[in-house]
């Protein structure tokens, strides 16, 4: 049963969770774990409508950052459980991730996130380019330098996983209201009071804001400035085949990424210097071009030249809502008590949402921020106190 | 009385009453049941059975069919190879002048 | 003299077909009907929309997956072959869901198998080798070979080209395509996927007109159909500036002016100011037990079948069920074969067509309904009707018909996808066949019309409105009304 609840909007509720997409879901769902009752979603237009459904749903653990690595790690132990823990399944298929390059330059850096990741207990190789034959077996390594290697990491279909949380979320009590806007967020006396939507007021003291693309402009409702960019990234998905391709394909060098989804389609992207990003305006514009697709024939039929009777089936955009180090903001801000906001994935929701969504209600329900939480703060930007990661593709 | 069974979506094998209990299950809205019983999702990409799922989906909500939301229909609208697309010049990015929030 | 016969290789088989007719036409006349297999039950299915629409005639051929054999002209020396179902147990697995498909409810692998975590990955491993459809291509003993091609360019390797930007592009040569491009200004581009301008009808009610005591005039109908297409293709030759590209597709539309077109394995781009789309309608087969049937199929299916791929349906049995012109014209143009008809007309009206039936002799029955169409046997079909109209709780007389083909007409529907995908907002109309432009409000404008967000224009036009074919033109001057 998917449970969305019909009926008016409650009056009350001891927390207010703006977005349906996995960091909502999974965040309500934890709460509601903590104990925590009458918690409501609100979701403007169908659960996983936004960034989530939109994803390539993949989840690896090879960061360049022991902070990064050990959260990445802890969400996948969540993913390797998950569909034993919702009765549902995500199914989660641990193929591995191959990250590759053309340059020479990149190499000693690969070596020590190979080595940090190691020391971490993630599995990762380092791989000379002809080692990969045996992972993607016609893989053109004619180009390649050097290339790492973790089986553990892997991709999830992002739809079951909003189902499997939404019915989580059901059973815990939760109210998950779709085609449900927020229109304002009153607060005073330095705390969170009303949630505003075109079909009614609630009034909380908690607002959790998880509106992905639109939480800086959530967060503006209460005068939080976030210094998220909008950035448009495309996707598409090729003919369903049987499966020939385990790992996750990524070049660093040209951005490009590719699967094999467990429906037997190539799912994949590549991102385009064109785009801004943190340097321009937000691109909310979710249309596909021409361009994408030729682009991303290009350079796939570069590393995998058999695809080339491979059939394209259709394209689509989302959005990554990018931070200036290209980490998530996690926590609440000084002075405004009951609001709390998880955004900021920058293309990484869907790996990192299960992990951030669990310790943030851990927070949010006993008010002891652990490290990542301290770290992952709105107020890094303002210390300068950045730890961006090497290698930030996908 | 014949047994064969009537497919709304021939493509992915969803039958007429796997639509109606999808719907019963709680999907509502077209993009969702698209997903999760596969309707319209194969290597037709709909052209067989959305318009036909359009309107088994507005009985069911009782709504005028105008009010179906359709799903997004997403380039192409035929397959082609990536070799195709490869023979092409890469287009320029559109002016696209972004907004501020 | 009689032209050689083509050889391809099927499933260990060597085929003899007719040159210039497609595999799947080919493979209909050799006796193989069932052309792929559904991914979850595994239905066979065959010949449906004929026209590359649908993923009935879907197969493996010279090592390319999911390639469509009614579009394709057999070669000598092809190969051919059913995809299979990817491992030993799918086959049985079919099997099994489709025969108990009441024990496992729509989305039972979301729900069973989850627990504990050891289970779930086995049954993940087990259904991935079932999934997909199709293998990646190649891996056979010879090199991989391009593309197959319906005609080789003159020119050879298929280059891309960019057409460059139009004044107004129309898609669809039928007769309000031809209207449109003829009666438009400054630089015109008009496409069709047919050789020849005419449209989906124009070669079905040629061959009936050019008949020696043809039947055309016993059926105005389609007598004023041919007249309104010659008239709109008269229009359009009295200019010289009109590029017209035959054989060619709009295949995607990106916003805001853009299309891809593809002519064979050619890719073009065009853009225009201004899109007329007058690309008609798609065959609907209407939801019925065994709808997925294979040679249940649509009256655009049996013209492309017949005129262009010269299915040999001589001695053959052909049910048309329906109604409206189509099931007249495939009726006509069934006569100037030599198949064997039997005419079941549906619904109200039609009684001119019917009387010119009667007077021909023509095989008919009146006053049943369909009551679902099944298989017996690779390629045969039985169709059961009900007799009169039972009420609530009775039981009519049952009536069957066996058939190699059935031909089912009713209304089309528009075909829509790159409307959307340029922009335009659709609205489900049923009694217009499906999705389609809203009304304009401007009298001036085509019916259908919407401005597209770079300010280009797009009307939409005849049957690819859910209008009926040829009834409305548009001119430079606005609409002009038969």
């Amino acid at each position: 049963m998917i449970p969305l609840s019909s009926g008016p909007i409650p009056a009350t509720a001891d927390a207010v969770i703006i977005g349906g997409g996995v960091n909502g879901l999974t965040t309500a769902r934890e709460l509601a774990r903590e104990g925590l009752k009458n918690i409501v979603i609100l979701e403007k237009n169908y659960i996983g409508s936004g960034s989530t459904g939109r994803c390539g749903g993949g989840i690896r653990q090879q960061w360049t950052t022991e902070e990064n690595i050990r959260l990445a790690q802890e969400s996948v132990a969540m993913y390797e459980n998950m569909s034993a823990e919702l009765g549902y399944q995500v199914f989660f298929r641990q193929g591995g991730y191959l990250m590759i390059t053309e340059s020479e330059d990149d190499l000693p850096a690969l070596r020590d996130a190979v080595a940090l990741q190691n020391r971490c207990d993630v599995p990762t190789e380092f791989l000379q380019p002809g080692e990969c034959l045996k992972l993607v077996p016609d893989l053109d390594v004619s180009h390649l330098k050097g290339a790492t290697f973790c089986p553990k990491d892997g991709t999830a279909y992002p739809f079951a996983v909003v189902w499997g949380y939404a019915r989580a979320c059901h059973r815990a009590g939760v109210k998950i209201f779709i085609r449900s806007q927020v229109t304002g967020i009153s607060a005073d006396d330095g705390r969170i009071r009303t949630v505003h939507t075109d079909r009614g007021d609630i009034a909380t003291e908690r607002v959790i804001n998880c509106a992905g693309p639109w939480a800086r402009s959530i967060a503006a409702m209460v005068g939080v400035q976030l210094p998220n960019k909008q950035e448009r990234h495309e996707i598409m998905v090729s003919e369903s085949l049987k499966p020939f391709l385990d790992p996750m394909v990524i070049s660093i060098t040209n951005g490009i990424y590719f699967s094999q989804s467990m429906r037997g389609e190539i799912v994949g992207g590549i991102g385009d210097p064109s785009e801004p990003g943190l340097n321009g305006p937000s691109h909310f514009d979710t249309r596909s071009q021409l361009r994408f697709a030729v682009r991303f024939a290009k350079a796939l039929l570069r590393y995998y030249p058999r695809a080339g009777q491979v059939r394209m089936m259709r394209q689509w955009a989302g959005m990554y809502d990018v931070t200036p180090d290209h980490r998530p903001i996690l926590g609440g801000v000084p002075g405004l008590d009951g609001y709390y906001h998880i955004c900021g994935f920058s293309g990484h929701g869907f790996m990192l949402g299960p992990v951030t969504g669990r310790k943030m209600a851990r927070y949010i329900s006993t008010g002891q921020p652990d490290d990542i939480i301290t770290s992952l703060s709105l107020d890094r930007f303002e210390k300068g106190d950045l730890k961006p990661d090497a290698f930030v593709v996908g | 009385m014949s047994k064969s069974k009537v497919f709304l979506c021939c493509c992915e094998d969803v039958t007429l009453q796997e639509f109606r209990d999808a719907f019963t299950e709680g999907f509502t809205e077209l993009e969702s049941l698209k997903r999760y019983t596969g309707v319209g999702t194969g290597f037709c990409q709909g052209k067989g059975c959305l318009s036909e799922a359009a309107g088994e989906l507005a009985a069911l909500r009782d709504i005028p069919p105008c009010d179906v939301r359709l799903t997004n229909i997403r380039p192409p609208a035929e397959p082609l190879t990536f070799a195709q697309l490869a023979t092409l010049d890469v287009p320029d990015p559109l002016d696209d002048p972004g907004s501020d929030t | 003299m009689p032209s050689k016969k083509v050889r391809i290789h099927f499933e260990g088989n060597t085929l003899e077909c007719r040159p210039g007719t497609t595999v799947a036409a080919a493979l209909w006349e050799n006796g193989v009907r069932h052309l792929s297999h559904s991914p979850k039950y595994g239905r066979p299915r065959g010949l449906t929309c004929a026209r590359g629409h649908c993923t009935a005639c879907l197969m493996r051929v010279d090592q390319i997956p999911n390639v469509r054999t009614c579009e394709l002209t057999v070669r000598e020396g092809m190969e051919v072959g059913r995809q299979e179902a990817g491992t030993f147990y799918a086959a049985p697995m079919q099997k099994i869901l489709a025969t108990g498909s009441a024990f496992f409810p729509v989305g039972f692998y979301y729900k069973w198998f989850t627990r504990p975590p050891f289970l779930s990955r086995l049954f993940l491993d087990g259904i991935r080798p079932m999934t997909g459809v199709g293998r990646l291509p190649g891996g056979g003993s010879r090199p991989l070979a391009l593309p197959p091609v319906t005609e080789t360019p003159a020119s050879g390797a298929p280059t891309a080209t960019d057409l460059g930007r139009f004044d107004t592009v129309v898609v669809g040569a039928g007769p309000s395509g031809l209207h449109a491009a003829a009666t438009a200004t400054g630089r015109v581009l008009i496409l069709d996927d047919h050789r020849l301008p005419g449209g989906q009808r124009h070669g079905a009610l040629r061959r009936l007109a050019d008949q020696p005591d043809s039947n055309l005039t016993r059926f105005p109908v389609l007598k004023s159909l041919l007249d309104r297409i010659e008239k709109a293709r008269n229009l359009a030759d009295t200019r010289d500036d009109l590029t017209f590209l035959e054989r060619t597709k709009a295949i995607a539309g990106y916003h805001p002016d853009r299309l891809v077109l593809r002519r064979d394995d050619l890719l073009q781009t065009v853009q225009f100011d201004n899109l007329v789309w007058a690309a008609g309608a798609l065959d609907t087969l209407g939801l019925f037990p065994g709808n997925d049937t294979p040679g249940v199929i649509g009256p655009r299916a049996l013209y492309r079948l017949l005129v262009r791929d010269g299915l040999g349906i001589e001695g053959r049995q052909v049910l048309v069920i329906g109604n409206g012109p189509d099931f007249w014209l495939s009726a006509a143009l069934l006569d100037t074969t030599g198949a064997k008809f039997s005419l079941v007309p549906t619904g109200d009206g039609g009684g001119d067509e019917i009387s010119a039936a009667v007077d021909l002799q023509w095989p008919l029955n009146t006053g049943l309904t369909l009551d679902g169409i099944s298989e017996r046997g690779e390629g045969r079909l039985q169709a059961s009707f009900v007799a009169g109209s039972p009420g609530a709780g009775e039981v009519g007389t049952r009536l069957s018909m066996e058939a190699d083909l059935a031909v089912i007409c009713g209304r089309g529907k528009p075909a829509y996808d790159i409307l959307y995908q340029l922009g335009a907002n659709l609205k489900l109309q049923p009694d217009l066949g499906g999705f389609t432009l809203p009304l304009s409000d401007d009298p001036n404008d085509g019916e259908y019309v919407a401005v597209l967000s770079g300010g280009s224009r797009l009307v939409a036009i005849g049957e690819a409105c859910g209008d009926l074919p040829g009834r409305h033109h548009i001119s430079a001057d606005g609409v002009e009304k038969p």
